[in-house]
């Protein structure tokens, strides 16, 4: 261990204890980080990185142990403090950031003295000056009036609020050592951007050192110098970041890599390569390499042996018996044999022109908040969908991109006849559907079909697979004996064997889970698939996997997609033509090439520049968005977009709502925005390759 | 690989609504999980003691005529206020009755009591808590809040009011306590039903078009069976409890019926002279409605985990 | 907050009106002749015409709940049907204060001891505090109060002989001297409300000190008494306010039963009474004043938890 070395954690085994016997879940771990560097942990769920963070903290949950190993902080054993040491160490030396902000947060206590606490406590500070302090910390974390903030409660501020005190709580002592566990995964991507730029610049402040958990390869990318990839409870490949993407030594990153829908990747040009196999149990972890059942280079020695993590020149690490053959490959190219080839990419159907299956024309969806009715103001009329008009084309996928509170979910809803539109027509396949479901024809419940975003709560938890197929399947008039065949061919074209016919959902994975919905959702042959969001749950590799099928299924059926996300790689992925949303209507629209390209609208070029995405080779605008995003309340006068636009003209855009711009005189790409057309072309793209140099 | 093809397409039949097929299979997977819980609580040494308590009361009640040497309502006025002894295990009344006859006899009456109001609160209380529950809206504020009133009250001050109104009998006190009693099964149900009735699998059933009533019944009844397992053996223990106390009050079943309450309320005055009068039939309310409790603690453990 | 309070208000007082009559409709629709049930079955005609028109029955139920109503607006709360010649005014203002100093009695009692008890053995979970106090309460509440009633006094007047049996107060002597007449009756009311709070307020501990706001406390490095004080109790105790006041109902039922059991002048032992007797102007009187009390101190524990939850107030 060096003199730098602010941590070091050397041939770490934690197990836990349970009813099925003792589960090691960190194996052999090893992890040096020097001051002032930032070091990421990327994993994906189940491969052990937050008991690993809880792990050096010293908080370990009471049935897990250290079993083996040192964790030195400055030289000094942790697993050998008491825990008087321990919380003398607590936020003063080693601070922690989690993943939930308001679940972090103490609802009863004033969110000053929720940071004040801390200098109380460790330097015995003076009620006075710990507040004060503390409102500095604040306004230096751009909290606008951070006095009065200081004097609220946790549930009176947002959710990006929220984790800015949290990320205060975190530095007001100047630590030496911080853990951040996915800080911002349950943040808006523009937000997200936000913080991380701002916890770069505390770091560079503060000198501090940080370990930073992630599943997120892009938002690695954007803020660690090194970085370790954790499968299995153990990491595979270590290295500096640009080293490791730019050629991956292990067969997991470069599976991981492979997977992941870049914004310029296009469906027709590259497939999705999704990993294949799902990670081994706890307790049935296997005895040699965790990741050889599923490795495409794996050889007979991968299964008894397991690689120790070997050196491969200046900082990079690899967990494996095959680097050279994996090296061998450049860059992310397909090679054995095992692996599938691309032909798909050509298969893939084209929209069909001509009158499109489904019209929105001018549609609004407004709830009247009652229970505003007893509180100041009034009852407040929440516009969720505003004046929204859409098309899509027989056999394509419209993308529709937004942020939370957008209004896409209400919208996608209005179109499944959950809600009814308060005003607008709907007109599917030339018949009007402008009402809730009860009231449409019945016909139409087997034509639109939808996918929803929670494998947790999309089956029915008291019925088998095979119930809550069959029941969709049978009101298409089949009979039993037929209805039992389609069940079965259903379950195949999902990949999925029969032997799930009598499985609860309990017993299944959330991407098994997500293959039976959209088995479900095809049961009926429907015309238009309506998909919320359906992999927002769901780890980057089965992703990859839900996307290929949704593609490959719509190849198959002639399905035509409306495919709603916050993500927008993946919905730029997928599409054809993309909607941008924003506090309720639709502020782009077009052929995805058009909308992902100049001229944009500012917040489609916002949201493109606040992307986390793990290419090296391109160069990426920076736009911020101040403040956050209005209450869907009180949506702003003029242009909705005007409090936070970056391009703001002027008093314009306050007062008048924003003219409709279409693009190249062709009705099929729009932009509402003031500013003229001819200066929004001349805008530069937010992703410019550079040179291989 | 593509969809498999059916030969014939036929045209939609009827919505149809839950199938016979459905409610057997159901049945026969209930009594599975009945074995089941029974073989986890085991597990648990105060859910062990109380199975065995409540089983032997259970014995009781059924081969009471069986066990009790002597007829409960016989006067025998040449044995007035006997203690215990071995002619009389538990001593006698006032009136020379036996009492070990009289509670043997008389745990009969009170599973029968307990049984048939519980059963009554529970499928008014189902119906109430899913109907109110997956209305929404005003129907819903408005059951609730006459729930609410009805929960909230003092129930024994209701339940005296109205027998005393009706008259006190055995149909009085089952109606009583069934009143009394659905609202918190109502509770429990309407909080099932509000919490899925926002999940993905209801919206997907409602998609395809399904009615309100199968979506009530068929998807999301089944799962309010686990928290009102849970909360129906809580009742069975104060409807034992509540009918002890009605009984004590005089408002109960009425003699020559054999009651327990009434037994505690007829040996008050002779607490001093003979309190056995007293002691045995308080022993035997106390370990039913101690053990039903501590069972349905366990019961409750199990449904979330913790056992 | 004011305009909470007075909205609150206004409610009970139609609550109050809503709830007297539904008591004159239940009292009053009595199947069954009233005079009859009153007089017994050996009377002559005449006599139970007199006692009809006596009690207003050829009056229609209209009139005769304005006169009711009426009557209580203006302080007149009638006399008994049973009882010659007492007024109902000076029976429950003697009892009300016995009845009222029990509840107060078991109120102060109970409500310290059972948050003390939730909060030891929710801090201590899975250790001996814990078990102890899990299994007492678990007791606690299965026990109706005339079995916990004649248990204690079964132990402690006729084994021990240290407390009477039967609480008979003298209405000369004050109240506080005779206070050793009313340990067992306290107690034994408040036992089985004891037990409920102690366990709700036990698990609500336990669910605060599961929580993540309670692990980042810890992991600030805050000193184990702050964390329990100001992150876990601050959270956890708060409902308690709500579950007791959930919950005063039950001490109404409770009351009844152990004034019957300790033979306590109260209002409990009188509304039986009354009910044996089918003297309705005391049922009806009794079951408004407690219907008044009930609405009240459910205001005032609304009151309260508003004032202690951040939530509401902001």
């Amino acid at each position: 261990m060096g003199a730098d070395d602010i941590l070091d954690v050397q041939d770490l085994d934690v197990c836990y204890t349970t009813r099925f016997g003792t589960l090691r879940a960190i194996h052999d771990l090893s992890l040096t980080l020097r001051r002032s560097e930032t070091y990421g942990v990327v994993g994906e769920s189940g491969c052990g990185k937050s008991t690993l963070a809880f792990a050096i903290m010293g908080y370990l949950e009471r049935n897990a142990t250290v079993t083996r190993g040192r964790i030195l902080f400055n030289g000094e054993d942790l697993l050998k403090k008491s825990r008087a040491e321990m919380r003398a160490l607590w936020g003063k030396k080693i601070a922690m950031i989690y993943q939930d902000p308001t679940a972090a947060l103490n609802p009863s206590l004033k969110i000053g003295m929720q940071i004040a606490e801390i200098l109380q406590v460790h330097e015995g500070a003076s009620r006075r000056a710990a507040h004060a302090q503390a409102v500095a910390m604040l306004g230096r974390l751009q909290i606008a009036d951070p006095e009065m903030i200081a004097d609220r409660y946790p549930h009176q501020l947002s959710g990006g609020m929220r984790q800015r005190v949290c990320i205060a709580m975190a530095f007001i002592m100047k630590p030496d050592l911080l853990i951040l566990d996915e800080p911002t995964t349950n943040l808006d991507v523009t937000t997200e951007a936000n913080i991380l730029d701002m916890l770069n610049d505390l770091k560079s402040d503060f000198s501090a050192s940080t370990l930073y958990i992630t599943h997120d390869l892009g938002v690695v990318y954007k803020i660690s110098d090194r970085v370790g990839v954790m499968y299995g409870g153990r990491f595979v490949e270590e290295g500096y970041i640009a080293d490791i993407i730019c050629s991956p030594k292990h067969p997991y990153t470069r599976g991981l890599l492979r997977c992941i829908p870049e914004v310029l990747l296009d469906k027709s040009k590259r497939r999705l390569t999704p990993i294949t196999g799902a990670v081994a149990e706890l307790d049935a972890m296997p005895q040699g390499c965790a990741f050889s059942p599923r490795c495409a280079f794996r050889e007979s020695r991968c299964a008894q042996d397991d690689p120790s993590n070997r050196l491969y020149g200046g900082e990079r690490r690899v967990r494996c018996h095959n680097v050279s053959e994996v090296d061998a490959l450049r860059g992310l190219a397909p090679s054995c044999a095992d692996e599938p080839s691309q032909p798909e990419c050509a298969d893939l159907r084209a929209p069909v022109s001509g009158s499109p299956l489904l019209v929105l024309d001018h549609v609004h969806k407004q709830f009247g908040d009652l229970t505003s009715m007893f509180s100041r103001g009034g009852v407040a009329r929440v516009r969720a969908v505003d004046d929204v008009s859409l098309r899509i084309l027989r056999q394509s996928t419209l993308g529709l991109v937004g942020e939370s509170g957008c209004g896409k979910s209400t919208l996608l809803r209005v179109v499944a006849g959950l809600e009814a539109a308060t005003d607008g027509k709907i007109v599917f396949d030339d018949q009007d559907i402008s009402m809730p479901i009860e009231k449409r024809k019945r016909e139409m419940a087997k034509r639109i079909q939808v996918v929803f975003q929670d494998p947790k709560s999309t089956l029915n938890p008291r019925k088998t697979i095979g119930q809550a197929l069959m029941r969709p399947i049978r009101l298409t008039g089949l009979s039993p004996r037929e209805a039992d065949a389609r069940t079965r061919s259903l379950l195949q074209s999902v990949n999925l064997g029969c032997e799930f016919l009598d499985r609860y959902p309990d017993q299944l994975s959330g991407g098994q889970k997500q293959r039976v919905a959209i088995a479900r959702a095809f049961s009926s042959k429907p015309d238009l698939i309506l998909c919320d969001e359906p992999t927002s749950s769901l780890d980057v590799s089965i992703q990859a996997s839900i996307i290929n099928l949704l593609l490959d299924l719509q190849r198959q059926e002639g399905t035509t997609y409306l495919f709603i996300s916050h993500a927008l790689g993946v919905v730029s992925y997928l599409c054809d033509t993309m909607a941008v949303m924003y506090l309720g209507s639709i502020v782009e629209y077009g052929p995805k090439n058009k909308v992902l390209s100049p001229p944009y609208h500012p917040y489609t070029e916002a949201l493109l520049s606040s992307l986390s995405v793990p290419r090296p080779n391109a160069a990426q605008k920076r736009i911020r968005l101040a403040g956050a995003v209005p209450s869907a309340r009180e949506i702003p006068s003029g242009c909705r977009f005007h409090t936070r636009c970056p391009r703001k003209v002027g008093r314009i855009c306050e007062t008048e709502r924003p003219p409709r711009i279409t693009t190249d005189g062709d009705a099929d790409h729009y932009i509402d925005c003031h500013i003229p057309l001819e200066e929004l072309s001349r805008v530069q793209p937010v992703f410019t390759e550079l040179d291989q140099s | 690989m593509a969809i498999a093809e059916p030969e014939r397409i036929r045209t939609s039949p009827k919505n149809e609504g839950p199938g016979i097929g459905q409610l057997v299979g159901s049945l026969a997977e209930a009594l599975k999980t009945f074995a089941e819980t029974i073989r986890r609580l085991c597990a648990s040494k105060s859910a062990l003691i109380s199975m065995i308590i409540l089983l032997f009361w259970l014995l009781m009640s059924i081969v009471g005529p069986l066990v009790a040497p002597y007829n409960p309502n016989a006067h025998n006025l040449g044995d007035r206020f006997k203690g215990p002894s071995l002619h009389h295990l538990c001593g006698t009344d006032r009136y020379g009755r036996d009492e070990f006859s009289r509670i043997v006899m008389g745990s009969r009456t009170v599973f029968l009591l307990a049984a048939s109001s519980t059963l009554v609160s529970l499928v008014i209380g189902t119906f109430v808590g899913l109907g109110s529950g997956y209305a929404g809206g005003a129907v819903d504020e408005i059951v609730m809040r006459f729930t609410d009133v009805l929960m909230s009250f003092p129930s024994l001050l209701f339940a005296m009011l109205m027998l005393g109104i009706m008259g006190p009998s055995f149909v009085g006190v089952v109606i009583v306590i069934a009143v009394v009693f659905f609202p918190r099964i109502a509770r429990v149900v309407r909080s099932v039903v509000l919490d899925l009735k926002t999940k993905e699998f209801v919206e997907a059933a409602k998609v395809r078009g399904e009615n309100d009533f199968y979506i009530m019944f068929v998807e999301i009844f089944p799962n309010t069976l686990g928290p009102l397992g849970v909360e129906a053996a809580v009742r069975f223990g104060y409807a034992i409890f509540t009918s002890a106390s009605l009984g004590f009050l005089g408002l109960g079943v009425q003699p020559p019926t054999p009651d327990w309450g009434l037994m505690m309320s007829d040996a008050q005055a002779y607490i001093t002279t003979a309190p056995w009068m007293a002691v045995f039939p308080a022993v035997a309310i106390a370990t039913l409605t101690v053990s039903v409790n501590f069972l349905s603690d366990a019961i409750r453990k199990l449904e979330s985990g913790d056992l | 907050m004011t305009r909470f309070v007075l909205k609150r208000l206004g409610l009970i007082v139609v609550s109050l009106f809503i709830a007297s009559i539904i008591i004159f409709l239940i009292t009053e629709i009595i199947p069954g002749d009233v005079a009859q049930m009153i007089l017994g079955q050996n009377v002559t005609p005449d006599a139970l015409a007199a006692l009809r028109v006596r009690l207003g029955l050829m009056n229609p139920p209209a009139i005769r709940y304005l006169h009711w109503i009426g009557g209580v607006l203006q302080g007149n709360l009638g006399d008994s049907l049973s009882m010659q010649g007492v007024s109902i005014a000076s029976l429950i203002s003697r009892r009300g204060l016995n009845s009222l100093f029990l509840a107060a009695a078991s109120t102060v009692l109970l409500v310290p001891l059972s948050l003390l008890m939730g909060v030891i053995a929710g801090l201590r979970e899975e250790k001996w505090p814990d078990t102890a106090v899990s299994t007492l309460s678990l007791v606690a509440i299965s026990l109706p109060e005339f079995i916990s009633g004649t248990f204690l006094m079964l132990i402690f007047s006729v084994w021990l002989k240290v407390l009477p049996a039967a609480s008979s107060i003298n209405s000369e002597v004050s109240l506080f001297r005779q206070l050793h007449l009313l340990v067992l009756p306290v107690v034994t009311v408040s036992l089985v409300l004891l037990g409920y709070v102690a366990r709700m307020v036990r698990s609500s501990v336990i669910e605060a000190s599961r929580s993540n706001y309670a692990r980042s406390a810890i992991l600030k490095g805050l000193p184990p008494l702050l964390v329990n004080t100001r992150h876990i109790l601050r959270n956890a105790l708060l409902p308690s306010v709500t579950i007791i006041a959930m919950n005063i109902g039950w001490l109404f039922g409770g009351i009844i039963i152990v004034e019957t059991v300790f033979g306590f002048p109260g209002l409990g032992s009188l509304v039986l009474f009354a009910i044996q007797q089918r003297d309705l102007p005391i049922i009806e009187d009794v079951v408004l004043l407690m219907a008044a009390a009930y609405l009240v101190l459910n205001l005032l524990a609304d009151i309260v938890y508003a004032l202690l939850n951040p939530r509401i107030r902001y």
